[in-house]
């Protein structure tokens, strides 16, 4: 599959994984983002934010099999790998039946992932680190994309920071913002019934990106990305060296995602969901600002805006949301559901003018703006 | 006597609206959207107020002159706005989004307060060139907004 190809089909398969959630586009782009780059993702947020459905959107709509699980403390290794085959066991051989279990899954998500017993927590090091299962005699290569953990808190616990280490993406979620309830609760009702189609050909086009990113030349950016490092260590942020070095991974990810097989400025914004506390993200975001004010990815828009808060990200994500409003014109004349779309209108306008001073304005937004604008008019 | 001339730049990243200025022409145009917007909305559920908004109107040297407050989504838009924020290094200021001026905001902030003697919200627009205490922000409704566009502000 040639790489615009993969592009445009990642891009559709996020598109249809974030339909119906509210505020939650960076996590699913994060995840992608992740999966590409062969690392993982640790959601920390209190209960029912959408975690767990955040990572269930993507894989059904790439078409990955997916294992997802609650851990608690008392949570066997058989809950998550499978049981050990009897049969075999008679003979003599400890055998793990792993059918419809983590070891074949190519999404998982883990609720509760600091929970799991040192059973779980030490085979789980060697599915994140080397994708290989063991257990007994059975040995075998997982074909696992990318592994989502969650938990409400980061752990304190020291012996579980080597575990949470293997997770390189951080995302911190909140509950939705007193502003977006109507819009949460309006979603979450339409979103009802039968869940979309997987796209064509999604796993395929994860597969060949993160393969293509294994190929990026990082060459032209070391410079810029070692500047990063210095500029977090003086802001009192120290990223362990193992992140560091994964972090490259991130940055080839984005660079395939956004049709490119050269690194460049515009893909430094990962750094900051390699950055491992809320707080630290926050000072990263304040600290990198200049570096990352040409951050922007054609693939996931609102992930490189959220991380980098730089106008160009910014821009691409307001344009694809107000071109997204556009064509959503109701069909009809009903009065209230016109009113409904034109103040969704006004919304995209005054996010455009409240963002963007007018000379600042990229081409496509400057459309975008014109026509809403043409739309809002009272002649329309 | 030492003066330093305060000179307005670019904000990157903005900050977040939560209020929105209109002066002159663009000022009257708010108005009757909001007046439209409100009918609209009463028509719906009788005696609503437009949300979260409160504002406050007057005349000054450029022409009527609003500023309203509220949550983001109920800000509305019409061409010419200048939308405010708050900075958290100077939290009782109404600024622009996209803009700052270039001196430290405390003292900015403080020198306004000395200028002013007001208490409260104050919005500065135009390069800092009209100041709007929003001590007497109300709720709007119809009528006010009527009054205010008919210039009986």
């Amino acid at each position: 599959m040639p790489l615009p190809e993969a592009v445009a089909t990642i891009k559709a398969a996020v598109v249809v994984a974030r339909r119906g959630l509210v505020e939650r586009e960076s996590l699913v782009e994060a995840i992608v983002l992740a999966a590409v780059a062969g690392e993982h993702v640790l959601v920390i947020g209190p209960p029912g934010t959408a975690k767990s459905e955040a990572a269930r959107r993507v894989a059904r709509a790439l078409g990955g099999r997916t294992f997802e699980y609650l851990l608690g403390r008392f949570t066997e290794p058989n809950e998550i790998f499978g049981p050990v085959d009897l049969r075999r066991l008679r003979e003599g051989v400890v055998e793990v039946e792993t059918s419809g279990m983590l070891p074949e899954a190519e999404i998982a998500f883990l609720d509760e992932v600091f929970l799991g017993s040192t059973a779980i927590l030490n085979t789980l090091l060697g599915v994140l680190n080397e994708r290989v299962f063991r257990r007994g005699s059975t040995i075998k290569r997982v074909p696992l994309r990318v592994c989502v953990g969650a938990s409400n808190a980061l752990p304190d616990d020291e012996s579980l920071a080597a575990f949470a280490d293997r997770f390189l993406v951080r995302c911190f979620v909140e509950p939705v913002g007193d502003p977006f309830i109507e819009t949460l609760l309006e979603e979450g009702w339409g979103v009802q019934g039968p869940p979309p189609e997987p796209v064509i050909g999604g796993m395929e086009a994860l597969d060949e990106l993160a393969a293509a990113a294994r190929q990026v030349e990082l060459a032209a950016i070391r410079p810029s990305l070692a500047h990063a490092v210095r500029l977090l260590r003086k802001a009192g942020i120290v990223v362990p060296d193992r992140r560091l070095v994964r972090m490259q991974k991130l940055v080839a990810a984005a660079t395939v995602l956004d049709g490119r097989t050269l690194a460049s400025g515009a893909d430094l914004w990962p750094i900051i969901y390699a950055v491992p506390t809320r707080e630290g993200q926050a000072v990263a975001r304040e600290t990198l600002a200049a570096l990352l004010k040409s951050a922007q990815n054609e693939a996931l828009a609102a992930a490189a805006a959220e991380a980098s808060g730089g106008p160009l990200a910014r821009a691409a994500r307001v344009c694809e949301a107000g071109e997204a409003v556009l064509d959503a014109r109701p069909a009809g004349d009903e009065p209230e559901v016109l009113q409904a779309w034109m103040r969704r209108l006004e919304g995209v306008a005054r996010e455009i003018d409240a963002a963007f001073a007018p000379e600042t304005l990229p081409p496509a937004l400057r459309a975008l703006r014109e026509k809403v604008s043409a739309a809002l008019s009272p002649a329309a | 006597m030492s003066v330093a001339t305060v000179r307005w730049v670019r904000r990157e990243p903005p900050l977040s609206a939560c209020g929105v200025a209109a002066v002159g022409p663009a000022a009257t145009v708010l108005l009757l959207h909001l007046e439209t917007r409100l009918l609209a909305d009463s028509q719906a559920e009788p005696g609503a107020r437009a949300s979260t908004l409160s504002g406050i109107w007057g005349r000054s040297e450029p022409g009527l002159v609003v500023v309203l407050t509220g949550e983001n989504p109920d800000l509305p838009w019409v061409e010419g706005l200048t939308y405010l924020g708050r900075d958290p290094q100077a939290p009782m200021l109404l600024l622009p989004t996209l803009e700052r001026p270039d001196v430290p905001l405390e003292i900015y902030a403080a020198a306004l307060r000395a200028r002013t003697d007001t208490d409260g919200l104050l919005a500065c627009l135009s390069g800092g060139n009209i100041l709007v205490s929003l001590l007497a922000a109300r709720p709007l409704g119809v009528a006010e907004l009527r009054a205010a566009r008919l210039g009986g502000a």
